[in-house]
């Protein structure tokens, strides 16, 4: 548990402010996600679909750990893959708080200290790699799939085609868009990636 | 840039997902737009919103919000407000400009960054999702509409990222039950059925499916239980992540449920490109998981008439 509050005497008003809770992670989103207004009603967790699936998971709970700085243990790590950022906690706030917002905060934090599953971290060179070599996160490949394996033998039958389908109307197959970015708009795109913390290597990636 | 944008007002801000899995949402899109006769801008300058790799945790915010304060200047440039075919980068959109536009620091560092990039700072176009463009214009799409067979139902499901994170601006509704698709279907003549759990996520699109099947498959498939029992004949959504989550894993869903029959799935563009005029084949309905054949049996499209 962190220790960086605030306690002050007014009177005989002994008042614990969360002041400079939001310190410790100095993205943005965390600050946003609200948590100082949180009053752990709990109608996020009532509302999230996650909880649902993920028992271990619940939005109020990671709002009372942001709350008291209990965001670096190995659990945190492990339950924050779980949300699955549909922002329904958000919509039924009361307090008009994010917490979705907090958790992708340090969902970032983790895959940036290289703390995110492996999964993640595949799906994350592919998204990166995109960004960087057409300025798309999600490409044609992307989806290519086993067709059979995860969504059945007719959806495989069905889809197993689209890629020509596709370029029958006009798309190319491995770029997301009709007409591909031009070469100079992927340059200033590039610049931008490079100025907010993707290195220089060919794919944008930190390695 | 395209050449129907000479007198522009409508920046089509194109989606990675549509582009990737249903290229023909894209395309109904814009034959739509083209029926309705508005000006719109085909900017192939615009790059990603980054929304699936930013609810991912896998690129950084303040990336998120340069490459979006540049996609905002690249709209504002041509003087036009945003229409978006994909919810999430409606919101990651609207989120870069709120976020940037209410903090002088962010502010002049972007104003910084896209001189040097030789744009002219501008992040203020209005961002709305295409559907709430089409609603606008519900009028004109009645009149041009084809007749098509009656008593059809319809279920919708909006996408989260329209509804839920900037949930004061549905166009229609409120965000417990937004119905932008609903007034635009009933508005055309089709009977549209609620259902329990059509606030409920559909599962998310690919990037949450490749992320975390366990979540899409359940959530989805809570759904889907819930939209079966009022039978719908199909489903219109609004993003085309849901659009594929609702499409592609009812194969496996209807086998553990021990159901047989499949619910056909349409993006709210690609089914009024249909009832405007334009043939299955050039929207790429041939390439949906679930079979639309059936469906466009039964609403028997007589193009021409009206």
């Amino acid at each position: 548990m962190g220790t960086n509050y605030k306690i002050s005497e007014k009177r005989f008003v002994r008042r614990i402010t969360l002041d400079g809770r939001d310190e410790s992670l100095k993205d943005l989103r965390f600050k946003k996600s609200g948590f100082k207004k949180c009053i752990q009603c709990g109608r996020c967790t009532g509302s999230c679909p996650t909880t649902v699936i993920h028992k271990e998971f619940n939005p109020r709970d990671m709002m009372r750990r942001f709350m008291f700085e209990d965001i670096h243990s190995d659990h945190v790590n492990e339950i924050i893959w779980k949300c699955g950022q549909c922002y329904s906690c958000r919509a039924r706030c009361p307090r008009n708080c994010k917490a979705g917002l907090g958790v992708i905060a340090l969902q970032h934090k983790s895959y940036e200290d290289g703390k995110a599953p492996k999964n993640i971290v595949e799906i994350g060179e592919k998204i990166r790699s995109n960004l960087y070599s057409k300025g798309e996160t999600i490409t044609p490949e992307s989806y290519y799939l086993n067709l059979k394996e995860e969504f059945g033998k007719k959806t495989a039958e069905r889809c197993s085609d689209n890629p020509t389908k596709r370029e029958k109307l006009g798309f190319k197959s491995d770029d997301a868009r009709e007409i591909p970015i031009p070469e100079d708009a992927l340059d200033e795109v590039r610049y931008l990636m490079r100025l907010t913390g993707f290195k220089e290597t060919n794919d944008g990636s930190e390695n | 840039m395209d050449q129907r944008t000479k007198t522009e007002s409508h920046y089509l801000f194109k989606s990675c997902t549509a582009g990737s899995i249903y290229p023909g949402i894209e395309l109904s899109t814009q034959y739509v737009l083209d029926a309705l006769k508005l000006n719109w801008v085909n900017d192939p300058r615009q790059s990603s919103c980054t929304g699936s790799g930013v609810h991912l945790g896998v690129v950084p915010m303040e990336t998120n919000m340069a490459l979006n304060a540049r996609n905002l200047s690249l709209a504002g440039e041509t003087d036009s407000e945003i229409i978006c075919i994909c919810p999430m980068s409606y919101t990651n959109l609207k989120h870069c400009q709120k976020l940037i536009s209410k903090d002088n620091k962010l502010e002049n560092n972007y104003k910084k960054i896209m001189d040097e990039i030789g744009l002219i700072y501008d992040i203020k176009p209005d961002v709305y999702h295409v559907s709430d463009l089409f609603l606008k214009h519900e009028d004109e799409i009645v009149e041009k509409t084809c007749e098509f067979s009656s008593n059809i139902k319809v279920a919708t499901h909006h996408g989260c990222h329209y509804s839920k994170f900037f949930f004061k601006d549905v166009s229609s509704g409120t965000f417990e039950h937004p119905t932008v698709l609903d007034e635009i279907l009933v508005s055309v003549g089709f009977e549209v059925v609620g259902y329990d759990e059509q606030f409920l996520c559909c599962g998310g699109g690919l990037h949450r499916y490749m992320a975390d099947k366990e979540y899409s498959k359940n959530t989805f498939k809570e759904k889907f239980i819930s939209l079966a029992k009022v039978k719908p004949d199909f489903i219109v959504t609004q993003c085309p992540g849901c659009t594929f989550n609702i499409d592609y894993l009812q194969e496996n869903v209807l086998e553990e449920l021990k159901m047989e029959n499949s619910i056909p799935v349409l993006n709210i563009a690609e089914l009024l490109a249909l009832l405007l005029g334009a043939q299955p084949e050039t929207i790429g309905l041939d390439m949906h998981a679930v079979d639309l054949e059936p469906l466009l049996k039964k609403l028997g499209l007589r193009r021409g008439n009206k």
